[in-house]
């Protein structure tokens, strides 16, 4: 079954108001060109999820494309704050569900399992964190008696991950970075994968890394080479750092903002 | 653009890990990940480090990098996810203890009793300013048996009497019940610790630093002892291990910068790496 299409009809599946799940970690092989595209496409209230935010986060929040965010980190690592993410969270421009690395690992082990929630010690009642978010919710062990926190899962419409290199099934070299990756195609009705190259499967399991993706669970297969610029896609490209500071220089004017975003 | 302070503070960390230690990176934190690697190239070669950037589990040396670390952290090393990382390794190590885990996190702010705020400075509904969030902070801090915190700009605006918003947990205020954990806050100025009380007191001087300043810098009163010792400066052969081999750019002195200056030096740094 041959999943590769275009990145315009990889993408139709996410609406107006989706909840879509972004791949990668902090700066690194990240979904980039797939976010520009749904810029571009004029999405409108979405919900993203991402482990860590980072730049292809904060280009829909700077696009206005985004409602809701999930996240435990948005940020552009030592480049500094993400500028669209953290003035929209000063005006009140998105909405932002406060996780922590344990909240969106069990809302997402808990969808994958497809029970309702997973069990979390408590501990996180001491913070702040619990005051902002009610839904998750405090019971009692029926085993122990102890005061538990259950975690909601956690589902998607549409996961977007990005590869070094993908076979036409999806399957995917996810060489180092694996963030949530290989858990997203089990908590989305659709999953993108656009990929630097696409390769046969006995090219793609002999890869430094091999294959961490099982295409089993991908809906979507598409080529596009350095999707993750200016973050790294390791081991072909690195971190672009000037081109992230010509970011974050234009997210601080409106005209060059908008030239950003025209730009191919 | 050299920082004597912040060479102090990496010796003060690198001499807080003990050999076998698990070290865990954060997110673009130069100033912790220079004290690691420190240690590991002195008094404790056998620590694993978890690297965020990697995702992986990570024995050896490397000079940090500028957004590369990729090309050796993903390199002969156990690659794991983040799901495996929270349900598995962490509650291990934070709960159950062993091997000891060390790392250092940076607040944005910091109260008496240790606890921390990395999500927001205002009210949390209409913040003034709206920090990265607190990752893993609220996960760790509340079992963890000892905290450690770096501070590398010693300010009235970091250590605060009362948080705007608490996403670390330290100790227990005056008449709340609860343990007291040991918890560490190493700055450009001192090193702090928490006493008995709970309560952070200066446990040593940097060298050329003195009380009243340490008090002028903190938005709160804190105990200095009178006969506190000034912290043991990075020895000869630490200072060359951090210039030559662990950090020849300098990148651990981009954490005491902000704002411009911040930025112009990440795009004067920007230019050499380009072409490495």
């Amino acid at each position: 079954m041959d999943k590769r299409c275009a990145l315009r009809d990889a993408l139709e599946p996410v609406r107006d108001g989706s909840a879509v799940a972004l791949g990668g970690m902090t700066l690194y092989r990240r979904p980039v060109a797939a976010a520009r595209a749904l810029a571009a496409a004029g999405r409108r209230e979405l919900t993203i999820v991402a482990f860590t935010a980072g730049i292809e986060t904060d280009l829909l929040i700077g696009a206005g494309c985004v409602a809701r965010l999930r996240s435990c980190y948005t940020g552009l690592e030592f480049i500094g704050f993400a500028p669209h993410f953290t003035r929209a969270a000063t005006t009140g421009g998105i909405a932002i569900v406060e996780e922590t690395e344990y909240t969106l690992s069990y809302a997402v082990q808990a969808a994958a399992m497809r029970v309702p929630f997973l069990p979390m010690q408590a501990t996180l009642l001491a913070t702040d964190i619990a005051q902002v978010r009610p839904d998750l919710r405090p019971f009692a062990c029926p085993l122990t008696g102890t005061t538990l926190l259950a975690v909601p899962a956690l589902r998607v419409d549409v996961a977007i991950i990005h590869a070094l290199a993908a076979d036409r099934l999806g399957n995917a070299c996810l060489p180092g970075q694996l963030a949530l990756d290989p858990y997203l195609p089990a908590i989305a009705d659709t999953t993108v994968v656009t990929a630097e190259r696409i390769v046969g499967s006995d090219e793609l399991a002999a890869l430094p890394g091999g294959i961490r993706l099982a295409g089993m669970g991908v809906t979507h297969v598409v080529h596009a080479p350095r999707g993750s610029a200016p973050c790294s896609c390791a081991p072909d490209y690195d971190l672009d750092v000037s081109a992230m500071l010509a970011y974050v220089d234009a997210a601080a004017d409106p005209q060059r903002w908008q030239r950003w975003l025209q730009a191919a | 653009m050299r920082d004597p302070a912040v060479d102090q503070m990496i010796a003060c960390m690198s001499r807080l890990i003990e050999n076998g230690d698990f070290l865990a990176e954060g997110i673009g934190t130069f100033l912790p990940n220079a004290a690691y690697l420190l240690a590991k190239r002195t008094h404790a070669p056998d620590c694993l480090t978890l690297c965020p950037n990697g995702n992986a589990l990570w024995m050896g040396h490397r000079s940090l990098t500028l957004g590369r670390d990729e090309r050796v952290t993903t390199r002969g090393s156990m690659l794991i996810d983040y799901v495996g990382i929270n349900l598995m390794y962490m509650p291990m190590l934070f709960i159950g203890g062993r091997p000891r885990w060390t790392e250092f996190m940076r607040p944005a702010q910091i109260d008496p009793w240790g606890w921390t705020n990395n999500v927001c400075i205002g009210p949390y509904a209409h913040p003034r300013m709206r920090l990265p969030g607190a990752a893993g902070i609220p996960d760790a801090s509340p079992v963890a048996r000892r905290f450690y915190y770096y501070v590398p700009r010693h300010t009235p605006l970091a250590f605060v009497p009362r948080l705007d918003f608490a996403s670390g947990v330290g100790n227990p205020r005056p008449g709340q019940a609860g343990d007291v954990r040991a918890i560490t806050v190493i700055t450009n100025l001192c090193v702090m610790r928490t006493g008995a009380d709970g309560r952070l007191a200066v446990t040593s001087l940097h060298p050329g630093i003195d009380a009243a300043s340490v008090a002028a810098a903190t938005g709160f009163p804190v105990a200095v002892p009178p006969d506190v010792p000034v912290s043991a400066p990075p020895t000869a052969a630490e200072q060359a291990l951090l210039d030559d081999a662990i950090d020849p750019l300098g990148l651990r002195y981009l954490e005491s910068l902000s704002g411009a200056a911040r930025r112009d030096a990440i795009g004067r740094l920007a230019a050499p790496e380009a072409r490495a």
